[in-house]
């Protein structure tokens, strides 16, 4: 059986795709005539503020601040100019409009797929996720949050950084596919008070208060609190489950979703302290992993938060050292219904995923440059304190599952940048990481940059990472719905990729990438033929070749555009099937353009995704995702003021359900509108 | 005071929209002899060879530093580089180099450059990137032979000065 939408007529995605373009590209030419002579605000500023602007860089890539043409890999930045003027919401948001990236979202939790990768099952394990350079992923699930359980609000990232490639020689486990680093605002970026408050569809408020200034010549500090809260989708109707048992498939106010988060960012002279704190409740529709349909009590909570205190100086003989020290600590609990209901009595219990973590983190680095060379040299030690997973009955308290653990990790990792001649560096490192669970492991990395000409940049990248199993595929036990595999050991990646980019003229960027990455060993769902569950194996390899294509242009004050295509090929190495999830085809397309004498500003953006296979073996179809932001920064003396339609065409579509769920897709969300003002004190 | 190590980094900008910026800073902290100027009495800052500078030197022209008001020309090799006041000389212009630096001996041109012999070819200031941060570093020597003067503020910013 297909699913509802993929009856959908494709044409008419395709024709106000095609629309839509034309529009594009007209706002976009006529933003390169109007170049207008903005007042050079830069030619105003002192000697010494010049020499303390630094100049487009990426720190991900090498841990040390590099231009994005000097960096050993593939980088994409979101500046939060761009998250304003585009209006995202989540970090899922600004992931899906990267070249390259894609995200599937079950109603419950986003998951982001790079090069054509996005397993069912896999929280985010993949892509390494840093705040501030500390590692996000969590010691139980190695879930990267991207949704609203992550814990910072999007309005107070000063920019994002998106690494592609395997990173393990620098980062060690999960900086498999990509390094994605979210660098938060500083008390200057938001130089006093400031409020804001948004309403949208669906039943959907959302507020934050934040206070940030420097103080004096040493003291500065950001304090940020954010409060979210959606009634969600009334109705939401799944064919799997139409029958009169089961409310006719309509899973009613199961949509809600709640969360909280803090911020605080602090520095006094050399010393920077960040916390930060997230808490997320989600009600879910789709009775995953075999739970009742359409029972309120379906729903999960995540809470994480960190404390990180963080020193660095460089020394008068130029040696670099960074020093940081965090614990961290995160609770997952999820209520799952389950019907023990034989003919005579009617039986449903509330079973309670209850995970908790928490650990304690050290990293030390130095960075020194002597002649040519410029050397990292780094350790990282983990003391995973608790890992615990339970399993209990609300109602009864009998448990089911009491899983604890502890670990330790740590790693040691060197890396030397070498310019052999003026136009042409070679940057080499390599990572040992040590595991109690499954042992050692060594990850190199090596990258050739090279500048033919001025403005010309080809770099030649290799690298291999690993991701360690986490507790979740290696512990976690249900006798409704998962087997454990205690045997399973690290995946491992080996990727290759070649980078050539163009500045042309004055403004246009175009680049190209040609990739293959390899997979052994990849830790994947199953379903256990013997019990019928779900359970964890080192599963076949993978593997995916493709092309990226970008054209990037800032055609004049407040003007920018951007278009990317991805065309990949990801299969299994033994059935050369494509993957499930996978699409062949990605593109974007992103504008912003001033209007009304530059009070205003339109964002507007097109994300193209090719059908991905499901599990059944069926087809999600083709779709274009538009959506149009005006934003109007100033309107009133310290007003902001945006209105965003998201899905602006109404597209329907769907993303491939997992093992755990019956939808062979699972419907995405029409049009939505949101209407947000901020105000500055 | 951010630091190249630190992952929470300091606002951002194109390189040459900051280089354009510290070149109308030289115009003001540089002295150039009376008899330099013309009857207009502007400044003129050359390009010669490929601008890097996308449109961010253009954005100076007409603007005024010291009292005199800024002049963008665009130069190739072999034209008549000895009636600018400053010289911005490209990368593309790496063989040519030595013979551009000759052919205005004995002016007041201030020469500007980035490639790694600049100065020790005889250009005058060099642009350098350090962590990530516009650097400049002056060849004394170079402009000594010359009748600029070049203010005591600008050597104590220069890189090596400190």
């Amino acid at each position: 059986m297909k699913s509802e939408s993929d009856s959908l007529p494709k044409d008419t995605s395709v024709r106000a795709m095609f629309h839509l373009s034309i529009l594009a590209i007209t706002l976009a030419s006529t933003a390169g005539l109007a170049l207008a002579q903005a007042p050079d605000d830069l030619a105003s500023k002192s000697l010494e503020d010049l020499m303390n602007i630094e100049v487009a860089s990426v720190y991900s890539a090498s841990k040390y601040s590099q231009k994005v043409t000097e960096a050993p890999s593939s980088v994409s930045i979101v500046t939060s100019e761009q998250i304003q003027r585009y209006g995202y919401r989540t970090l899922a948001d600004i992931l899906k409009s990267v070249r390259g990236f894609y995200v599937t979202n079950d109603r419950n939790y986003s998951y982001v797929g790079v090069r054509g990768f996005s397993r069912p099952g896999d929280y985010n394990t993949r892509v390494l996720l840093l705040v501030d350079g500390h590692r996000m992923n969590d010691n139980v699930y190695d879930n990267a949050p991207i949704g609203r359980e992550f814990p910072v609000d999007v309005d107070l990232i000063e920019r994002v950084e998106i690494v592609r490639g395997s990173s393990s020689s620098l980062y060690g486990t999960s900086a498999f596919m990509a390094v994605i680093n979210v660098i938060t605002k500083r008390g200057r970026d938001v130089g006093g008070v400031e409020v804001s408050a948004e309403g949208a569809s669906a039943g959907t408020y959302n507020g934050r208060f934040s206070y940030g200034n420097k103080l004096g010549n040493d003291f500065e500090m950001l304090l940020s609190g954010s409060y979210y809260d959606s009634r969600g989708k009334r109705e939401i109707y799944y064919q799997e489950f139409d029958t009169p048992a089961t409310n006719n498939g309509i899973a009613l106010d199961l949509d809600g979703e709640e969360s909280k988060t803090f911020l605080a960012n602090l520095s006094f002279r050399d010393f920077t302290l960040h916390g930060t704190y997230g808490s997320r409740q989600k009600a879910y529709p789709t009775a995953s992993y075999g739970t009742v349909f359409n029972d309120p009590r379906a729903r999960t909570s995540d809470r994480r938060g960190y404390l990180d205190l963080q020193y660095t100086h460089t020394f008068s003989n130029q040696l670099g050292l960074l020093a940081r020290a965090s614990y961290d600590s995160y609770r997952y609990d999820g209520a799952y219904v389950y019907d023990y209901s034989d003919n005579s009595t009617p039986l449903l219990a509330v079973g309670v995923d209850s995970s908790r973590g928490s650990w304690l983190s050290g990293e030390l680095q130095l960075t020194k440059t002597v002649s040519r060379h410029r050397l990292t040299f780094g350790t990282e030690y983990r003391d995973n304190l608790k890992q615990n997973q339970g399993n209990y009955d609300l109602e009864t308290l009998v448990v089911s599952l009491d899983d604890r653990r502890k670990s330790k990790n740590f790693g040691l990792f060197l890396q030397d940048e070498f310019v052999i001649r003026e136009n042409l560096t070679l940057s080499a490192g390599v990572r040992y990481d040590h595991h109690t669970t499954y042992g050692g492991t060594t990850n190199p990395r090596v990258a050739l940059i090279y500048h033919p000409a001025e403005k010309t940049t080809v770099k030649v990248l290799y690298g291999a990472a690993f991701r360690a199993p986490n507790n979740f595929e290696l512990f976690y036990e249900s006798g409704d719905a998962f087997n454990a595999n205690p045997t399973l050991r690290p995946e491992t990646i080996k990727t290759g990729e070649l980078v050539f980019e163009k500045y042309l003229g004055d403004h246009v960027r175009v680049s190209a990438s040609g990739f293959v990455y390899r997979i052994k060993g990849l830790i994947s769902q199953q379903i256990n033929p013997e019990s019928d569950l779900i359970t964890f194996g080192n599963v076949a390899g993978a593997r995916s070749k493709g092309l990226e294509f970008e054209f990037d242009s800032r055609f004049g004050p407040g003007f920018e555009g951007n278009v990317s295509y991805t065309l990949q090929k990801t299969q299994d190495e033994a059935t050369k099937e494509t993957l499930t999830n996978s699409p062949r085809h990605l593109g974007k397309l992103n504008v912003i353009a001033p209007l009304f004498k530059r009070r205003v500003f339109a964002g507007f953006e097109l994300q193209y995704t090719s059908q991905r296979r499901t599990l059944v073996g069926l087809d999600t179809p083709a779709f274009v995702l538009s959506n149009l932001t005006l934003f109007g920064p100033k309107l009133a003396k310290g007003l902001d003021a945006s209105f965003g339609v998201y899905n602006l065409f109404n597209q329907k579509y769907g993303d491939p359900g997992g093992e755990e769920h019956r939808q062979n897709a699972i419907e995405q969300d029409g049009r939505t509108v949101r209407v947000k003002l901020t105000y500055h004190f | 005071m951010g630091n190249v190590l630190s992952p929470q980094v300091q606002a951002q900008a194109d390189e040459y929209q900051v280089k354009a910026a510290f070149i109308f800073n030289f115009a003001k902290f540089v002295e150039w002899p009376g008899d330099a100027f013309g009857d207009g009495g502007s400044l003129v800052v050359g390009v010669v060879g490929e601008d890097p500078f996308g449109g961010a030197l253009d954005r100076l022209n007409g603007s005024v530093a010291n009292g005199r008001r800024l002049r963008i020309k665009r130069l190739r090799f072999g034209d008549n580089l000895r009636d600018c006041h400053i010289l911005f000389i490209s990368k593309s212009e790496g063989k040519n180099l030595g013979k551009i630096l000759d052919s205005i001996k004995g002016t007041s041109v201030l020469t500007i450059g980035e490639m790694p012999q600049f100065n020790q070819s005889g250009g005058m200031i060099r642009f350098v990137i350090h962590n990530s941060k516009v650097r400049f570093e002056i060849n004394a020597a170079a402009a000594a032979q010359t009748r600029l003067r070049i203010s005591s503020k600008l050597l104590a910013l220069s890189k090596g000065a400190s």
